[in-house]
């Protein structure tokens, strides 16, 4: 016992002479700064140096950043297992105002320190004070960190049974991530948003995805094309619609969608629901955004002709109508030759809307191609009306 | 506290730069007449603005609100909350302010979760200004007291530091020079000069404040700059004599800073404040 003391008497004295010799020397621009800082470092009593602290930080000098962060190296490197319940609460509270004005005044050359805070502190709303610390003073060497714990909390191989703990330490990593716009933390934050969180966390998320990246098309393809359910890739899907990506990178990844929901076989009836709501959300997207990417033609091809599901069709068909390429509207043609051939038969639609959209892509894609298959309208029993566009659809070519 | 003094500041400066005068010399009883007994100089009815702060945004170099702090007044334009929340507008503590009947203003400081953190008791002379400031922790108990002393021209002179039993800590002592503060000494418990601050002025502005050390030590220096009477830039100053970092103010019409710029030593934006006042009116008497 009386060895114990000794050995963390000695590791204190070790401490501070190391602190005293490592510190550089603070410049005040008042007394203010000036006198509690000389207090603190006098002050014995911890209920005593929160106070004093309270004062230093009340004053939101610049000039202080080595003074608070010399005096939280003291007291987490110097940590007295001992303390009641009562002094611990008080020594969390002296580090967790050390910590939240260190990340205002973006003491980035704190960041080690606050990130022992993260690691050591029993406390989770203290680990969540000190997490957002390390976000607002810009410690991107800890962006890998954050992101990895965020991941755990996601995955839940860090289980915190109290919600309100929990949901502390989620915002706090988003709102960490979210400032430090690395790369890495947008996985995890993405995760976040689709997670089993709350509606505020989400929506916390859901902002800092907008805000991490400019282009985060690379990272949602790879979520894309990874095994996830289509409820995820659905929500990527819209996360990059949200994004300030352009037009081309949000249509090569409304391109991955399609081609990764033709290719996956979703096995359960929610699943089959998510799997078509990507598909029709991908072809919106394309049909919106106009970039006509000729990469995207063949799995609108193959959409085209393995769906049941006339929504899903009408979609398709006015994704290819925003292309005027030989390769989109040969997929157009072919697609009206085979329906005329079969109406000319005598198979009866109930519904001619597909048809009718596969008229009007012909005839806004602009490519003489398109005239042969619109003319056979005429020639295969379809309605007036579907008759009747079809001629003034080619008349406009 | 800080808009407490941004609005003194506020008043002294308009009544310096010259606001809207209303004078009541001409009064037929002569109560508000001139007190000729001041060197020959009469009392006059002044209307000042006073700049009451109502928000505080801080911004990251990149316009990514860091935080943002409200602020709230009764009736009598007495602060009585401050809330500070980030930028998800979820609160990240808030101080409440009350006000006995005694006149002792209050001053308790709440975490996130509403837990008091810590408080702090101040009581003022009749002309608004702290004779004694008592910090107690978050169970009651009295931890510092600070306690002010002023000259018959309510200048303030002396400002000790004691703590919870009343054992001084440290003595600063103000100096001053033709009216202004020219020196301010830091002495510890025994009364022994420890650091120095000296001030220089232009034209009865700031222009220069250098810290020094016991033995004269040049430690840092503050540089100002004006536009007219409104302070517009601080330049703080190594030993050197480079630059460590640089404030800029924009003010309003009525020279109160609503946006401060802060730049490191290389002169990169680092992040920036803005704030945006409510102006109220009061009428005040001045020897002119």
């Amino acid at each position: 016992m009386r060895r114990e003391m000794m050995r963390k008497i000695i590791l204190k004295a070790i401490i501070m002479v190391l602190l005293v010799s490592a510190s550089v020397t603070p410049v005040f621009g008042n007394e203010l700064s000036a006198v509690w800082s000389r207090i603190y470092n006098t002050t014995e009593q911890l209920g005593a140096k929160l106070v004093v602290m309270q004062n230093i930080v009340d004053l939101h000098n610049r000039d202080m950043e080595p003074v608070i962060t010399d005096a939280l190296k003291e007291i987490i490197y110097t940590r007295d297992e001992s303390l009641s319940f009562s002094e611990r609460q008080e020594h969390n509270d002296l580090i967790r105002i050390m910590v939240m004005e260190l990340g205002n005044l973006k003491a980035v050359d704190a960041a080690p320190d606050i990130y022992e805070v993260v690691k050591i502190t029993e406390d989770d709303f203290l680990r969540s004070v000190a997490i957002v610390g390390l976000g607002t003073a810009g410690a991107r060497d800890y962006a890998d960190e954050i992101a990895e714990f965020l991941r755990k909390l996601n995955l839940e191989i860090i289980i915190i049974e109290n919600n309100e703990k929990r949901e502390s330490l989620v915002n706090a990593c988003i709102l960490a991530l979210e400032r430090l716009k690395h790369p890495d933390g947008f996985e995890p934050v993405f995760y976040a948003s689709v997670g089993r969180y709350s509606r505020d966390s989400v929506a916390k998320a859901d902002r800092a995805l907008k805000n991490m990246l400019e282009d985060p098309t690379d990272l949602l393809i790879k979520i894309v094309k990874d095994d996830t359910p289509f409820s995820i890739r659905l929500a990527a899907l819209e996360v990059e619609n949200r994004s300030a990506a352009s037009a081309e990178r949000k249509t090569e990844l409304a391109n991955t969608a399609i081609e990764v929901s033709l290719i996956y076989n979703a096995v359960t009836p929610s699943e089959r629901e998510y799997q078509t709501r990507t598909k029709v959300r991908a072809c919106e997207m394309i049909r919106d955004l106009g970039v006509a990417n000729q990469a995207a033609v063949q799995w609108l091809d193959l959409m085209l002709n393995s769906s049941e599901n006339v929504n899903e069709i009408v979609i398709c068909l006015q994704a290819l109508g925003t292309y005027s390429s030989d390769e989109a509207v040969a997929v157009l043609s072919k697609y009206l030759d085979f329906h005329n051939e079969r109406r000319a038969l005598g198979i009866l639609y109930k519904d001619e809307r597909a048809i009718r959209e596969c008229i009007n892509a012909l005839g806004s894609s602009g490519n003489q191609n398109a005239k042969p298959s619109l003319r056979m309208v005429e020639f295969s029993n379809w309605s007036n009306q579907t008759i009747r566009m079809a001629k003034n659809a080619a008349k406009n070519l | 506290m800080k808009q407490i003094i941004i609005s003194l500041f506020a008043a002294a400066v308009l009544l310096t730069a010259g606001c809207t005068t209303v004078s009541d010399t001409q009064d037929a009883d002569g109560k508000n007449k001139g007190n000729s007994a001041v060197e020959g100089k009469v009392q006059e009815k002044k209307t000042v603005y006073v700049a009451n702060v109502v928000r505080e945004t801080s911004f990251f170099n990149d316009g990514y609100i860091k935080s943002y702090t409200s602020y709230s007044y009764d009736e009598d334009m007495n602060i009585v909350r401050e809330d500070m929340f980030d930028s998800f507008d979820q609160i990240l503590e808030s101080a409440v302010y009350e006000y006995s009947e005694s006149g002792i203003e209050s001053r308790l400081l709440y975490n996130n979760r509403g837990a008091l953190q810590s408080s702090k008791k101040t009581i003022r002379t009749a002309e608004g200004q702290p004779l004694s400031e008592s910090s107690y922790d978050a169970e009651g108990t009295l931890q510092t007291v600070s306690s002010y002393e002023y000259d018959v021209d309510g200048k303030k002179i002396r400002w000790t530091v004691a703590d919870g039993v009343g054992i001084i800590l440290s003595e600063t002592l103000y100096l001053y020079d033709g009216g202004l503060p020219v020196s301010i000494e830091l002495n510890d418990a025994g009364g022994k000069m420890q650091e120095l601050f000296s001030l220089e002025y232009k034209a009865g502005l700031l222009v220069r404040k250098n810290h020094l050390d016991a033995d004269g030590k040049i430690i840092s220096g503050i540089q100002y700059e004006y536009d007219g009477r409104n302070l517009i830039s601080e330049k703080y100053l190594r030993p050197n004599g480079s630059t460590h970092r640089t404030v800029l103010f924009t003010n309003d019409e009525r020279g109160n800073p609503v946006k401060e710029e802060f730049f490191d030593g290389n002169g990169d934006l680092k992040d920036w404040i803005e704030r945006k006042y409510e102006y109220t009116t009061e009428e005040i008497l001045v020897w002119e």
